[in-house]
């Protein structure tokens, strides 16, 4: 009838949203294009079969002929998606499996809060003593948050482990008398800045996909709208340009490594 | 298919053939069984998590719509063609109505407006499931499934109780009653659309809380997806309410815009929780508090818009625009808020472990308390309106409670209906409109989480000097109204307080980056739209208040003048110039010539008027004119006229300032306009 086939949203999956809004907008252009068409189909009838004036009447029955095919067709979308072998669908049922979503909430709340700080300070609502102790307050929770989130992942146990011995094994061979990397301390009054490590590790690679970043500074794993690195506190635009150099001249080492 | 359909285009139709109210009757019954298998689907497929049955029921609402419509264009079709089979076709329309107010007859009485309300949440839900399905995949057939169990209800009332079809039996009229005159007006074609729309749409933010609940996930993730719709359903609402103010300046006659008629007291209600959420949703975002506070304005919201429809449709309040009494629809909708507040409430206790605040409030001089604060007022008010309004209606009930039962509740004196007037609304929620507006002008001078005590004098000290001189310079030029000058001042500190936000915000940029005012001024609005957005918002209330202040200041005086007598009132003389009456095929009307004098210089003549419809000639309807400038409006009506003798009663008004709450209305809709663009730059740097 309209050509509506609910099967691309119905087998499209989160990772691709793209291909699944393309199908659905073609959907509904279709189906918009198929109404229009009834409509036109009606008028013409009216007016040449049945002899009816073009005028509001005769328009608003093609326009209900237009609804009519938009409502069919959706039906048919709906008996058609019916017919479909079922798949497990993700809903969440379950209260407190959403540690992380939460956790991204807060951190995103915090590094607001931070901006929107500095920004009152600037306007002059705060002063120097008030805005310097409750931003420092902030900061810390940031980076705990940062840190918990980084924890608490929720990669299935035996690819964690896996990642975890892969990890062990890079810092063994690329820094075997450094120290393991820490948090620096942060000292109330100060603005997140944290001395940089003086090279980048010559194997600083990690789980590098679209979703992350690596730090040319330390070579720690960061989200991908990170500003500054959350484990050493460089600035990532420029740590990205030395990581992507470096990583150029690492290709073959990353890609053995995957 | 017949062609029965073309009847009304190609005369009478054939005997037991499918004619359009057959066809409406049945699209209605279809749509009801697709609404409640939609809910079904939708809640067996979040049990099962079976994706078939979830994308069931999604194309199931999609499809609501499009019944929802197809139902609605026959409806119109039936208008268009005068089929007067149709008995509520019949009562709202006639052949001489001009094509507009024939499509608008739609929603001008109460069955069309419920299968309205169902157009438009149909379309609403079938948005709101369009845009978050991929976004919120876990919510949406929870989503799914509370929508379409209120648009079973709405369905269900079409289908048993009031059928927008249903056909006169015996003796099918071959003329129409016509719509009343006083709807047949241009702001009567946007005003009830438009307060549909700010009602219907809220129904969304409900199905997304309410999907939160169930499935637990009461993080940002479901507000994040409704805050935008909350600010469409207030931008809709405040329009309406504006038209709504609009139509009884220029309709009614009697001089004023506001006379807290319970049906528009109905549409305010949701505005004032709507507005609270809106305040309250950036603590929760900023801080995670409020997390069940904002859940419950939600709930409040929607169930108040429900509250709205049955005050508006039920009968149990009298008022000027009330559809008339339906016991039936009365006991109906009753149900209905009980299952939601048992429902939506048991879910909130429910789910109160999770919503446990993650922050504090550190201390009462910061931004998230004068929120807090604006949140209560907000509550009282809708919870004092809501009461005031439904009032005389709880002493009728007592009435008839007390008739039935004399042995029960006989030692009580039942008493007359009570009858609640402006005055009594005034006298409350004036003190607490300069709360609000003392709030909107404080909120802004405090930062999130604390305010120096130093920076507290620098921060006030020119907003209040401000507010001082212009109180100061009311009170020289005359002003003696203590609620009027209150009100100027407050404007002044708040309008500086905006001035001076704006003012800094473009310095501090200036300072950060070489730009020149201008463009420092539109980079600060657009990268923190929220922020700017709200306070343009702001500057629009300020001005709204103005307006409400030059009310403090009015004159009105009714004075019965034959032609060539004049009348002084305030600084304008008032001259009648003469009657006129005309005939169109519509109505009859008689037209006066009032020329407005300022220092004996005509300003303006004015044409107030009387029409009588044919269709209803013992409702004339008063046509108003009036003189417009920034300071005021001279605003004439004609109550009465003989055109034998030229005697004419005419109400005269002077309303100083009032065209400042329109202009101020364009401002808010502009700031709101603002605020609504904030997709592309949610991430951290937004609002700074």
């Amino acid at each position: 009838m309209n050509g509506t086939n609910s099967t691309p949203d119905t087998n499209s999956t989160p990772g691709t949203p793209g291909t699944a809004s393309t199908d659905t907008r073609r959907r509904i252009l279709l189906l918009a294009g198929a109404a229009l068409g009834a409509a036109l189909i009606v008028l013409v009838l009216l007016v040449t079969v049945f002899g009816a004036r073009l005028e509001a009447p005769t328009v608003a029955l093609s326009a209900a002929s237009a609804a009519l095919v938009y409502a069919l067709g959706q039906l048919y979308a709906m008996v058609r998606a019916l017919s479909q072998p079922d798949r497990v669908a993700q809903v969440g049922q379950a209260a407190g499996s959403f540690t992380q979503a939460e956790l991204r909430d807060e951190k995103r709340r915090l590094l607001r809060a931070i901006k929107e700080l500095e920004f009152d300070f600037g306007m002059g609502k705060l002063s120097q003593v008030d805005h310097d102790t409750v931003i420092a307050t902030y900061r810390l929770r940031a980076i705990e948050v940062m840190r918990a989130l980084e924890g608490g992942s929720s990669l299935h146990p035996e690819l964690a482990r896996l990642l975890a011995e892969r990890e062990a094994a890079r810092l063994a061979a690329s820094q075997p008398a450094a120290a393991p990397v820490d948090m620096p301390a942060i000292k109330p009054a100060a603005k997140l800045e944290v001395t940089p490590m003086p090279e980048p590790g010559p194997a600083a690679s990690g789980p590098f996909d679209q979703t992350t970043r690596i730090c040319g500074s330390c070579g720690g794993t960061n989200d991908a709208d990170a500003r500054y690195c959350k484990l050493c506190g460089a600035a990532m635009k420029k740590a990205e340009a030395t990581a992507r150099a470096a990583q150029a001249a690492r290709s073959g080492e990353i890609g053995g490594a995957s | 298919m017949s062609l029965a359909l073309l009847a009304p285009l190609a005369g009478a139709p054939p005997a037991g053939s499918l004619s359009i109210a057959t066809l409406g009757t049945a699209t209605i019954l279809l749509l009801f069984i697709l609404s409640l298998g939609t809910a079904g689907l939708g809640i067996i497929g979040a049990q099962r998590r079976s994706e078939r049955l979830i994308e069931g029921a999604v194309q199931g609402t999609y499809a609501s719509f499009g019944l929802a419509a197809f139902a609605s264009s026959l409806i119109i079709y039936a208008f268009l063609s005068g089929d007067y089979s149709i008995q509520y076709v019949q009562h709202t329309s006639d052949a001489a109505m001009p094509l507009f107010y024939k499509i608008t007859a739609f929603w001008g009485g109460l069955d069309g407006s419920l299968l309205f309300w169902v157009l438009l949440h149909t379309l609403f839900g079938s948005l709101a499931v369009r845009a978050n399905r991929m976004r919120h995949r876990e919510l949406i057939p929870h989503v799914v499934a509370v929508l379409a169990t209120i648009t079973c209800f709405f369905v269900g009332l079409l289908l048993f109780i009031k059928d927008p079809f249903s056909q006169f039996l015996l003796d099918i009229p071959s003329q129409g009653r016509g719509l009343n005159p006083l709807l047949q007006n241009f702001y009567m074609i946007i005003h009830p659309p438009s307060l549909y729309l700010g009602y219907v749409s809220l129904a969304v933010p409900y199905a997304f809380g309410m999907a939160a609940l169930l499935t637990g996930q009461v993080d940002a993730a479901w507000q994040r997806s409704v805050r935008r719709w909350v600010l469409f359903s207030w931008m809709f609402l405040t329009f309406g309410l504006i038209l709504g103010g609009l139509w009884a300046y220029e309709e009614l006659g009697w001089g004023g815009y506001w006379a807290w008629d319970p049906v528009e007291n109905a549409g305010l209600l949701p505005w004032f929780t709507a507005t609270a959420f809106l305040h309250s949703v950036m603590i929760q975002e900023r801080r995670g508090m409020m997390k069940a506070w904002n859940l419950l304005l939600i709930i409040v919201s929607f169930l108040l818009t429900i509250v709205g429809t049955f005050m508006t449709r039920s009968g149990v309040v009298q008022s000027v625009h009330a559809f008339g009494s339906d016991p039936v629809l009365a006991w109906t909708f009753g149900g209905f808020m009980l299952l939601i507040v048992v429902v939506s409430f048991g879910l909130l206790i429910w789910r109160l472990p999770l919503l446990r605040s993650r922050g504090e409030l550190e201390s009462v001089m910061s931004r998230e308390f004068a929120f807090l604060v604006n949140n209560w007022l907000f509550l009282v008010c809708a919870l004092f309106v809501l009461g005031a309004t439904m009032w005389p209606t709880f002493t009728e009930w007592r009435m008839i409670l007390a008739e039935d039962y004399p042995t029960l509740l006989g030692w009580q004196n039942p008493g007359e209906r009570v009858v609640i007037g402006p005055p009594f609304f005034n006298q409350y929620m004036r003190p607490l409109g300069l709360a609000l507006l003392l709030l909107t002008g404080i909120g802004p001078l405090l930062a999130w989480r604390k305010t120096s005590t130093q920076s507290l004098v620098r921060q006030f000290a020119a907003p209040l000097v401000v507010g001082a001189i212009v109180t100061g310079i009311s009170r020289g030029l005359g002003l003696e109204s203590p609620w009027g000058l209150a009100c100027l001042g407050l404007c002044g500190f708040t309008f500086w307080t905006i001035v001076q936000e704006f003012y800094r915000g473009v310095a501090l940029r200036r300072k950060q980056r070489p730009q020149g005012v201008l463009e420092a001024l539109i980079s600060l609005v657009l990268r923190a739209r929220r922020r700017y957005g709200g306070y343009i918002v702001h500057l629009g209330v300020v001005l709204m208040f103005l307006g409400w202040a030059g009310n403090a200041y009015k004159l009105e005086k009714k004075v019965q003048l034959k032609p060539g007598e004049s009348y002084t009132l305030g600084a304008y003389v008032i001259r009648h110039d003469g009657l006129h009456a005309t005939e169109d095929w519509q109505k009859e009307m008689i037209t006066a010539d009032i020329a407005v004098l300022r220092n004996d210089e005509v300003k303006d003549v004015l044409h107030p008027a009387r029409w009588w419809y044919y269709q209803l000639p013992d409702q004339p309807t008063t046509e108003v004119s009036r003189y417009m400038t920034a300071g005021e409006d001279v605003y004439v009506s004609m109550q009465e006229v003989d055109m034998t003798s030229g005697w004419t009663q005419l109400s005269l008004y002077i309303n100083p300032l009032i065209n400042w709450i329109w202009i101020g209305f364009g401002v808010m809709l502009a700031g709101s306009l603002v605020c609504v663009g904030t997709r592309k730059s949610e991430g951290i740097g937004e609002d700074v």
